[in-house]
């Protein structure tokens, strides 16, 4: 796909390839990308999957009964695209080294955190993808706002979701147990920029210890700008 | 060849995303509205294909799926049913 369809909506066609895993890798990426810039157009894409899996809901009735549509069915149409929605761009100075610590909600971030403008992330599973999501931090954010979109219901403790750098420069893996989803259905963490920017991160929703569902993981790099105005006053 | 998929009585469509297309395809002014999205989404036909055999244009087609596709957003919306519900009619509990 050249860079113009970069900027265009895929079309319907598009759509249908990659909901049915027909788009090569590189169209893939490229729709991904689009999608990552457009969370409309990726919502669209999710009514799409939802018109699939209900004519295939209908269909498993009709006659022949096929082996009855499971959870994997659905993980496999819906099987990974990581959607990465809205990521802000702001900018000051960079901000201080820090170790990898996850929380559960705004209230318990540290003020020199809470302060700093925030990257606001929304990861959804559509298909399966090992893709990386790169995300753009302005020097002075202070925290990844990370929504994650489970994809199974909770165990009877809610969601454990971890986060592990893929390299240990940031050593160690933090896991967050308990975890709920909102009204919206989205798991809410709050990673510090400092201690993730330049790594690759796996952050994994797991529903519970000892459930059936499979977990569900994104790999997220963060970055910051590569051309960060020198001075911008 | 118009030829729409026979549907199964909505009370039988399993899970509640099946319920709510059914309800979707049933409210479809025209049987080559239903056959459309059953070859497009179901089938998987090409929309070229599809449009050919239909004699319809390009613009006739993607107007049927744009309006199921804001129909079936409605009908989620007052069903009040998200991702997580879809995941779990799939999982056929």
């Amino acid at each position: 796909m050249s860079n113009s369809a970069e900027h265009q909506p895929p079309d319907e066609a598009t759509v249908a390839a990659y909901l049915s895993n027909r788009l090569d890798p590189s169209r893939e990426q490229v729709f991904e990308a689009y999608c990552l810039r457009h969370p409309d157009f990726a919502r669209r894409v999710e009514l799409d999957l939802f018109l699939k899996v209900g004519l295939r809901q209908i269909q498993g009735m009709d006659g022949k009964r096929r082996a009855s549509p499971t959870r994997r069915t659905v993980l496999a149409i819906a099987a990974g695209l990581a959607v990465v929605v809205g990521c802000g761009l702001l900018l000051r100075h960079p901000s201080h080294p820090g170790a990898l610590v996850a929380y559960q909600s705004e209230t318990e971030l540290p003020p020199a955190l809470l302060s700093r403008p925030r990257v606001p992330v929304t990861l959804i599973r559509l298909r399966a993808s090992s893709s990386i999501h790169q995300i753009i931090a302005p020097r002075d954010s202070g925290v990844l706002a990370v929504r994650v979109a489970p994809d199974s219901p909770p165990g009877r403790l809610g969601y454990t979701v971890s986060v592990t750098p893929e390299r240990a420069v940031t050593p160690g893996t933090v896991t967050l147990d308990n975890l709920r989803a909102d009204a919206d259905g989205y798991i809410d963490l709050y990673l510090p920029v400092a201690a993730l920017v330049g790594q690759t991160f796996r952050i994994t929703v797991n529903p519970a210890p000892g459930a059936e569902a499979e977990s569900l993981s994104f790999r997220v790099q963060v970055a910051y700008p590569r051309h960060a105005p020198a001075d911008t006053r | 060849m118009p030829d729409p998929r026979p549907l199964a009585p909505e009370k039988e469509a399993s899970g509640r995303l099946g319920v709510l297309v059914h309800r979707l395809l049933a409210e479809l002014p025209a049987d080559r509205d239903r056959t459309i999205l059953t070859r497009f989404y179901l089938k998987e036909d090409e929309k070229s294909e599809i449009c050919r055999d239909l004699n319809l244009t390009e613009l006739g087609f993607n107007q049927v799926i744009f309006r199921a596709r804001n129909r079936l957003r409605d009908l989620l919306i007052d069903a009040g049913i998200d991702k997580q519900d879809l995941m779990d009619s799939e999982g056929g509990s």
